[in-house]
């Protein structure tokens, strides 16, 4: 029973850092950016669903088209900031406008919020008992959401003739542009996507989250590690991570003494890496 | 030329930043005209400002207790100027300058050393022991009393620096609160041979929350069948919650920060049911888990605050309560009591000393309390005072318990506490 | 080579300028001035440690503040443990972290291009604080603390004004400065760059490609120890939050962002402008909440906009362009070659986009 428990947590858990980590493997393989604000954008999307249900009353779901299209607005304006800094200048400047928008971020949401944790359940769609605890169906659907993201993406990548450009670009800008991508262009609609699924993810997470205004840093360790063990750029990969890493969490979380509970998933990570070196490549 | 010329310039911009930062540093300490030390004895001033610094976090995430300590602290402030300031020092007005160490340990030292460089006659503050540490090293050097209303490590007074006071309880005084508080809590509900479960932060603040309340258990009253720590950075607490709930102990204790508490009281309610008749999620803020969760959290229990409707409120509470929300718009919480008191002390000491030179105020402070009426807001105790130590002789504590999607007061057994009722989660 | 000599000279000169001057301007500022130049300082060395890694071989580490922590405690522990002076555990401390820094340099230098050795280092970087919590005779997650002295002592490095502690910064980053414009023009610093723009081409030269990293890995990590034990005894203790915190790891990575990598001076300026900044505008708008991590962080946003190569980046470049103007005639702008040949390189060749490693890594 404790043990179902603890599994089924590690997988709802771990769906939440899939989702997170599909975005950012997108933006760091395709979009050839290390977004450092990339946690940030999914705690805009969180305080964006509590904003929307304080005000207008909107639980996430119904807020979601509105929020996505305020997501790739933002998103493409994001993109086209690390394209005029970033890609031209160097990696420096990239890595600067990654991190100045994970410090605006963060202060903009400290103002407006304070640092107070914040939470609030809406839709109450009350959840299904499973092993004896009870699963709440906003949860379910987050993970149903991140399982839908990651198909979505895959196949979109595999078989649409965008996706096989942006595979093209990712391996070779400029052998892509010889055969006619263009490779700005793709590179800006990917980092435009991550940011979007980012914001989105934030809203699916919203109805079970406590939410703080430094959620963008704890977000951006963790696509990191999904990134590390699922391989950049690899979206089934990320999916595996998450999974991985959160069923992983939960069992020692469960079982083990304190002292192991916040080395261990890390322990994996770097076990993990020292037996594969060559994990990383980008598909 | 052309290099050496340029590379010259470089070293007068360097030369230049470093004495920006003298008069950026200079602008920093400014604002603070305060009755220096020693020569506002006799006579004094007639129409001067005492300044008093608070060292503590306004932004970041310790901000949360900073702020509205900063506001505690002024509502003080408010009420010893309207009745007539520091009469021993001719009437002199308080007044309070901030300084901001932002959720930060490496701005202890440096928000210590402009508190000092800006002259004022004390200090108080700090909600993260580290930031006290690291500070009152410099207060400690330069004789000026600190008074922590917020870092609760045993370290702080343990060190031994005369000039520092423990303004509020410490985790041992903490943990034996909480013993006595579960030995009641046991009774009343007839839970033979308690069992607990504990899970606490594993920060400084966890850990040693932890050793004292295992030092006050010495006798073991209680069997403790699984205690288990989880990290700093924690913030789905779904297999914590799983692992509580499924060691079937008759009591679940949690020793953590607000959002720890918050989050375990919603699993609890939500996903994973226990068996326990006792949830105490020490730690949590009873307005935040009321406001956020109402009748979900009932049966929770946490730390509370002196509150209106409580019985054997002291004469000038409910004019500083209603002082407080008029102005700030919010309810008080423990950390703005802990920001009342510490401006109250330091007055007491202000007045006897007649002075606001360092030693003098440390000295003071040693023999001034605090009564109903003239600066304790708590019902219980009815008197506040430093000990030998420089701890609290006696600090308060209080328990509430949600009940009907409201907090009441359970414990101590004041006339009229409500009666605890066993935890349904 | 007359020429390359004589900007050698007159580097380190314009260097001993401003340590005199700063030497003594420390001396004159008042106490919070102090308090708030030693930790541009502190961040400045902390911060070129950093650089160092990064600027001469490209690789983004965020494995530094583990490097400074092992420092800190060093130091702070063998005084406690063996009353041994924090001066002589300055050697040692180098040495246990040179140790330390070589199993971690295996594991994440030999990954397939540099987005994947910051990941590594920024996770080793995190499981160090549960770590060192976790050895008891480190104190735990409490750490471990120091007592205050009456009065100064040199041996145990405990002062009563900030300005020792400034000074002694002060001393470090000379010392680190002048190291690294020495590194720059030695045969192992072409050996770095040459690595760094490619490294196919360099192991072609004969370039031990892999063994140069590693050295470099364990020698930044070596002077990041000395300045994380001084900064300990600043404070009077040691524990995790102090330098692995999230606030340090972003601090660090910012003022060696902010400096640039195309000077050695670059990080202690970018130090002493964002802390400068940052102290500035938290005094200004401690009234509410927020405001003052908002406003630094929207300077900060400017600064990343305008000087995107960073201060010294930007220096670099203005530099260049002034110099070559006047050339342009008879094209022989090729005459400066030798004595700027290593500033050019930095300027011109930007250093490889992190995420090119498609063509190297697959």
């Amino acid at each position: 029973m404790f043990f179902g428990q603890l599994v089924i947590a590690g997988l709802l858990t771990g769906s939440v850092y899939s989702m997170i980590g599909v975005g950012f493997t997108l933006v760091l393989g395709v979009g050839k950016i290390a977004n450092f604000a990339h946690g940030s954008f999914v705690g805009v999307g969180l305080y964006f669903a509590l904003f929307m249900w304080q005000k207008a009353g909107l639980n996430p779901y119904e807020a979601l088209v509105p929020g996505l299209l305020a997501f790739i607005l933002i998103g493409w304006a994001v993109a086209e900031l690390f394209e005029w800094r970033g890609r031209k200048i160097g990696e420096i400047g990239e890595l600067l406008v990654g991190l100045a928008l994970l410090l605006t971020i963060g202060g903009l949401l400290e103002v407006l919020y304070t640092d107070n944790p914040r939470s609030f359940e809406a839709p109450s769609l009350g959840g299904v008992s499973v092993f004896g605890a009870t699963v709440p169906w906003t949860e379910i659907i987050a993970a149903i959401f991140t399982l839908a993201l990651a198909a979505a993406t895959y196949f979109f990548v595999r078989l649409s003739r965008w996706g096989r450009a942006m595979r093209a670009v990712a391996e070779n800008a400029t052998a892509a542009g010889l055969y006619g991508v263009r490779a700005p262009i793709t590179q800006r609609a990917a980092v435009t996507a991550s940011i979007a699924i980012a914001g989105v993810s934030g809203m699916f997470i919203a109805p079970f989250t406590v939410m703080t205004p430094d959620a963008g840093t704890s977000y951006l360790i963790s696509a990191f590690a999904v990134v590390i063990i699922g391989g950049i750029g690899r979206t089934m990969g990320a999916v595996a991570a998450g999974l991985a890493i959160g069923v992983v969490e939960a069992l020692t979380g469960g079982y083990l003494s304190s002292v192991w509970t916040t080395l261990a998933p890390l322990l994996v990570i770097l076990g993990f890496l020292l037996v594969r070196p060559e994990a990383g490549v980008a598909k | 030329m052309k290099h050496r010329r340029s590379l010259a310039g470089l070293a007068a911009v360097g030369a230049i930043v470093l004495a920006a930062c003298a008069s950026g540093g200079g602008g920093a300490s400014t604002g603070g005209n305060a009755g220096t030390g020693g020569g506002a004895a006799a006579g004094g001033s007639t129409s001067g400002t005492i300044t008093l610094g608070e060292v503590t976090d306004f932004t970041g995430v310790a901000s949360t207790y900073g702020v509205p300590e900063n506001q505690g602290a002024q509502i003080a402030a408010d009420e010893i100027n309207a009745a007539g300031g520091i009469k021993s020092l001719g009437g002199a007005k308080l007044q309070i300058q901030k300084f901001d160490t932002q959720s930060n340990p490496d701005q202890g030292v440096t928000q210590a050393t402009a508190a000092v460089a800006a002259k004022i006659a004390a200090v108080f503050g700090g909600e993260i022991s580290d930031t006290v540490l690291g500070g009152t090293n410099v207060t400690q050097r330069a004789g000026i009393p600190w008074i922590d209303t917020g870092g609760v490590a045993d370290e702080v007074h343990k060190r031994g620096y005369s000039t520092v006071f423990q303004g509020i309880e410490d985790n041992t005084q903490e943990a034996e609160s909480y013993h006595a508080f579960i030995g009641f809590a046991a009774k009343q509900l007839g839970i033979a041979d308690p069992t607990v479960a504990i899970s606490y932060s594993q920060a400084s603040y966890g850990q040693e929350f932890l050793q004292a309340w295992q030092a006050a258990n010495v006798n073991p009253t209680y069997k403790v069948v699984s205690s288990f720590g989880y990290p700093l950075t924690t913030t789905d607490f779904s297999s914590v919650a799983a692992r509580m709930a499924s060691s079937n102990a008759d009591i679940l204790f949690n020793m953590g920060y607000p959002a720890d508490g918050l989050e375990l009281t919603q699993e609890f309610s939500a996903k994973y049911h226990t068996s326990a008749k006792l949830w105490l999620a020490s730690g949590a803020n009873y307005v935040a888990v009321v406001s956020q969760l109402g009748a979900k959290s009932n049966g929770t229990i946490m730390g509370y605050v002196p509150a209106p409707g409580m019985p054997g409120l002291p004469a000038g509470f409910t004019q500083a309560y209603q002082e407080y929300k008029k102005k700030f718009n919010t309810d008080p919480n423990s950390q703005s009591w802990s920001g009342y008191t510490a401006v109250y002390f330091l007055a007491a000491a202000l007045e006897k000393a007649k002075s606001t030179a360092g030693p003098a105020l440390t000295a003071a402070l040693k023999q001034v309390t605090l009564t109903h009426g003239h600066g304790n807001p708590y019902p219980v105790p009815a008197v506040l005072k430093f000990g030998q130590d420089n701890t609290l002789v006696e600090a308060p504590g209080y328990y509430t318990q949600v009940q009907n999607g409201a907090s009441v007061l359970v414990y101590p057994s004041i006339a009229d506490a409500a009666k605890l009722l066993p935890y349904a989660g | 080579m007359k020429a390359l000599a004589n900007s050698r000279y007159v580097g380190l000169g314009v260097l001993a300028v401003f340590f005199v001057v700063a030497w003594f301007v420390v001396g004159g500022l008042d106490a919070s001035a102090v308090s708030i130049a030693v930790l541009a300082l502190y961040y400045g060395a902390a911060g070129t440690s950093f650089n160092f890694l990064y600027g001469s071989i490209g690789v983004f580490s965020l494995a530094q503040p583990v490097f400074l922590a092992v420092g800190g405690y060093t130091g702070v522990y063998l005084y406690l443990t063996y009353g041994i002076s924090p001066w002589l555990s300055i050697p040692i401390s180098c040495a246990v972290a040179g140790l330390i820094a070589l199993p971690i340099g295996l594991a994440s230098l030999r990954r397939p291009g540099a987005v994947m050795t910051a990941l590594v280092t920024l996770i080793i970087a995190e499981a160090a604080g549960p770590v060192v919590s976790a050895i008891k005779p480190l104190g735990g997650s409490i750490g471990l603390y120091l007592t205050l002295r009456s009065s100064d002592d040199l041996g145990a490095m405990q002062f009563g004004s900030g300005v020792a502690f400034a000074r002694i910064f002060l001393i470090v980053n000379v010392i680190l400065i002048a190291g690294l414009m020495w590194f720059n023009r030695s045969r192992a610093g072409y050996w770095a760059r040459a690595l760094r723009d490619s490294p196919e081409a360099a192991d072609a030269c004969g370039v031990p490609v892999f063994r140069v990293k590693l050295w470099i890995f364990v020698a930044s990590a070596m002077i990041a120890a000395p300045v994380g034990l001084i900064y300990a005894q600043y404070n009077l203790l040691v524990n995790t939050d102090l330098f692995l915190g999230t606030t340090t790891l972003f601090e660090v990575i910012v003022v060696a962002l902010v400096g640039g990598v195309a000077r050695s001076w670059g990080t202690l300026v970018g130090a002493l402008a964002i802390v400068e900044i940052s102290q500035n505008v938290t005094s200004a708008t401690s009234s509410r909440p927020g405001y003052g991590p908002l406003t630094f962080a929207c300077i900060f946003l400017v600064i990343a906009l305008l000087m995107p190569r960073g201060l010294s980046g930007t220096w670099a470049a203005w530099w260049e362009r002034r110099r070559r103007s006047p050339d342009q005639a008879g094209g022989i702008a090729a005459v400066g070659a030798p004595q700027h040949a290593a500033e050019r390189m930095a300027t011109q060749t930007p250093v490889p986009d992190m995420t090119a490693h498609s063509q190297r890594s697959e």
